[in-house]
């Protein structure tokens, strides 16, 4: 009933060498041994340039090679010990996120899923050279937002006002009843995954902050739980209208386009610490100015039917 | 893929979850939120003018939600393209699909070895017969040369693609649970048959009875259906193979003793359990491995299916490789006799000059017999 793993004594991690003296194609961190590496997940491949240059525009060469070489490579070295040898072999990411998330054991194996994917999701959607936005795309960011600068406001701010680490994202989410695409920014703290699949895990709101004290806490927090135990469909608690809303199958009503990670190791050493001048804003700003719209575009999905239940 | 009991590994909370597949597919979908329209059970097939407006509305709509699926199916799988290997990509080394998919026209000894092709039995249970195959003992087992198995195996991929090129008619026979889609894959690629069933006894030696219903075809070099057959067909007796291919001989004792007193030529597979003289070109490896059983017959198939095009290329330019059965030319002969027979009996009738009994002496006089019979009958 239980096989018994045979555990390999753990390689001693190699430490950040100087950035100087290693080459930017070789990763700093190599991946650790494991009893069975046919199932372990390998590092994706981004846009060469990005190696040797940094993102331009937004991150230095040094900065890039830690929070994506270093950082992914550490975060699937983590990922492949705790799958080594389960069922979660050879399982795909968003596989093992939507599988995972619903249960507080496999709490690790989400979080280091989760942010694999949110990470590389991050850079795959920075452009080399500035994108600019295509003229369908730019519509229906409009319809949705007003203009195309308060989207890029209400990102910037959004993330500004995150105390702690994770990922702002622009999401699109299909209402079933109007057959409707709307779209949303959407803020996850740490490893927070937007997809409805792993609402369990979505992590919108820091809870300290959102619940208060006492006893209306108390019913604050049971009204999170209950919203978060049903998902995005939204529950009619007593007293309250039931909004009219019906997923899409497959859990495909949400779909990630766009987002931007926060995670201080991602800016602090070119942006410094300073919140207030420089910082979190000088970045998201930054960052603004480099996204590939093109793939977002991709990712959108504009002109294909979306699916009906 | 091992689904393990979840329950019982990460604590009580889940132990009422079952680790099925369903539980797997339920977080994926939004089942949170139930759809307006509950799917109702499919309802049997009734004549309509027996059913009633609901269960037609019923009907309509479950047609309706099937129709949306192949639509939502493609978006679904875009989708999912795009997001899926988002983060860290798997590379898996074996997948058991994809010697049935790719089927490898030659075996290395590494595809041997990681098909665990050369681990033989407990050494108790040996067959001295077999000591000329085995390399060696290692944790109790035998362990069977993988330089032995891939020369064998060369030998036997010879013998049927020459069977295939001359047109014989190869039959691939596997019988053990999982070995279907592997003997029925081997005959597809050499145009032959298969057997995943028992075998019936008697199947052979006494073909008459059991094979009676069986439906024979009359085709000429190109494999094409040639006409006016239709009486021989009728009359003649069951086909036999001309080469039996046994993934599990140690089952299969009777097919294969009926194949020796019919001296049809059988390849087998044969384990360091199993008699060597029980087949005519012995493949000794790992009969309890499938994926040995399915690099074996993927090699086999694709040699069946080499010889098979070999047989049309050539025929293509006129060379034929096998010759007209004895019975068939029988046949021919036998009703151009008749045939002429009764020119003469005509002509005697009505005073002219006799038509002369023809010999077949060839195949080309056969296939000038057929087009004159043809011509003569409008077909």
């Amino acid at each position: 009933m239980f096989r018994p793993r045979l555990r390999l004594p753990r390689a001693p991690q190699i430490g950040l060498t100087a950035p100087s003296s290693s080459s930017s194609s070789s990763p700093f961190l190599r991946p650790l041994p494991l009893t069975c590496s046919r199932g372990a997940h390998n590092m994706p491949k981004l846009r060469e340039e990005f190696s040797k240059d940094g993102v331009p525009g937004l991150l230095s060469k040094n900065a890039f090679s830690i929070s994506w070489h270093e950082y992914q490579q550490s975060i699937l070295n983590g990922l492949n010990q705790v799958i080594d040898g389960t069922e979660w072999e050879n399982k795909d990411i968003k596989h093992i996120i939507l599988n995972s998330a619903r249960q507080p054991e496999s709490a690790v194996l989400f979080n280091y899923a989760s942010m694999a994917h949110n990470n590389h999701f991050f850079f795959e959607q920075l452009a080399y050279k500035p994108v600019e936005m295509p003229a369908d795309l730019e519509l229906v960011l409009t319809q949705s937002f007003g203009s195309i600068e308060t989207l890029r406001n209400q990102m910037i701010l959004t993330a500004r006002s995150m105390f702690g680490p994770g990922f702002v994202w622009l999401v699109k989410v299909t209402n079933q009843v109007g057959r409707t695409h709307t779209f949303k920014v959407l803020a996850t703290y740490h490893a927070g995954s937007p997809y409805s699949g792993a609402h369990w895990r979505r992590q919108e709101v820091e809870i300290p902050s959102a619940i208060k004290n006492g006893d209306d806490g108390i019913d604050e927090g049971r009204k999170y739980l209950a919203n978060s135990a049903y998902g995005s469909g939204g529950r009619k608690t007593p007293g309250e209208v039931k909004k009219p809303y019906a997923p899409a199958p497959g859990g495909t009503d949400v779909t990630p386009l766009l987002c931007l990670n926060t995670w201080e190791h991602v800016w602090i050493m070119d942006y410094g610490v300073d919140s207030t001048e420089g910082g979190l804003k000088q970045y998201a700003q930054e960052w603004w100015k480099v996204i590939d719209w093109e793939k977002v575009r991709n990712h959108a999905r504009l002109h294909t039917k979306p699916m009906q239940a | 893929m091992i689904i393990r009991n979840i329950g019982l590994r990460h604590g009580r909370q889940v132990i009422a979850a079952s680790a099925s597949p369903s539980c797997c597919v339920r977080a994926l979908s939004t089942s949170a939120a139930k759809s307006a329209t509950t799917t109702p059970r499919a309802p049997t097939n009734v004549p309509s003018f027996f059913t009633t407006p609901e269960q037609r509305a019923r009907q309509e709509a479950i047609k309706a939600e099937i129709d949306k699926v192949p639509d939502n199916f493609k978006e679904f799988r875009s989708i999912q393209k795009k997001t899926v290997k988002m983060g860290g990509e798997t590379h898996p080394r074996h997948l058991p699909d994809e010697m049935l998919k790719y089927p490898p026209h030659d075996a290395t000894l590494e595809m041997l070895m990681a098909a665990q092709a050369h681990m033989g039995h407990n050494t108790s249970l040996w067959n001295p017969a077999n000591q000329r195959y085995i390399y060696g003992v290692r944790e109790g087992i035998h362990i069977i040369a993988l330089e032995t198995i891939a020369a064998h195996l060369r030998r036997a991929a010879k013998v049927v693609e020459e069977v295939a090129y001359h047109g014989g008619l190869i039959l691939f026979v596997g019988t053990r649970k999982g070995q279907t889609p592997i003997v029925v894959r081997a005959a597809e690629l050499a145009g032959g048959c298969h057997l995943f069933q028992q075998w019936t006894p008697g199947t052979i030696t006494n073909r008459d009875q059991i094979l009676a219903q069986g439906k024979l075809r009359m085709v000429d070099e190109l494999d094409r259906d040639v006409p006016g057959f239709d009486d021989h067909i009728q009359d003649c007796r069951p086909v036999i193979p001309d080469l039996v291919v046994c993934l599990n001989p140690l089952e299969n004792y009777p097919m294969l003793h009926e194949c020796g007193l019919a001296n049809v030529p059988t390849i087998g597979i044969i384990d360091t359990n199993a008699d060597p003289t029980w087949v005519t070109y012995q493949i000794p490896a790992n009969d309890d491995s499938l994926r040995a059983m399915a690099l074996i017959g993927a090699v086999l198939g694709r040699a069946g299916q080499r010889g098979q095009e070999r047989r049309y290329a050539d025929a293509e330019e006129g060379i034929i490789s096998w010759e007209t059965p004895s019975e068939v030319r029988r046949f021919v002969q036998n009703t151009l006799a008749a045939k002429a027979q009764e020119k003469k009996d005509q002509a005697r009738e009505s005073l002219e000059p006799d038509g002369g009994r023809e010999m077949i002496e060839s195949d080309a006089d056969i296939k000038k017999a057929i087009k004159e019979l043809t011509e003569e009958e409008g077909l």
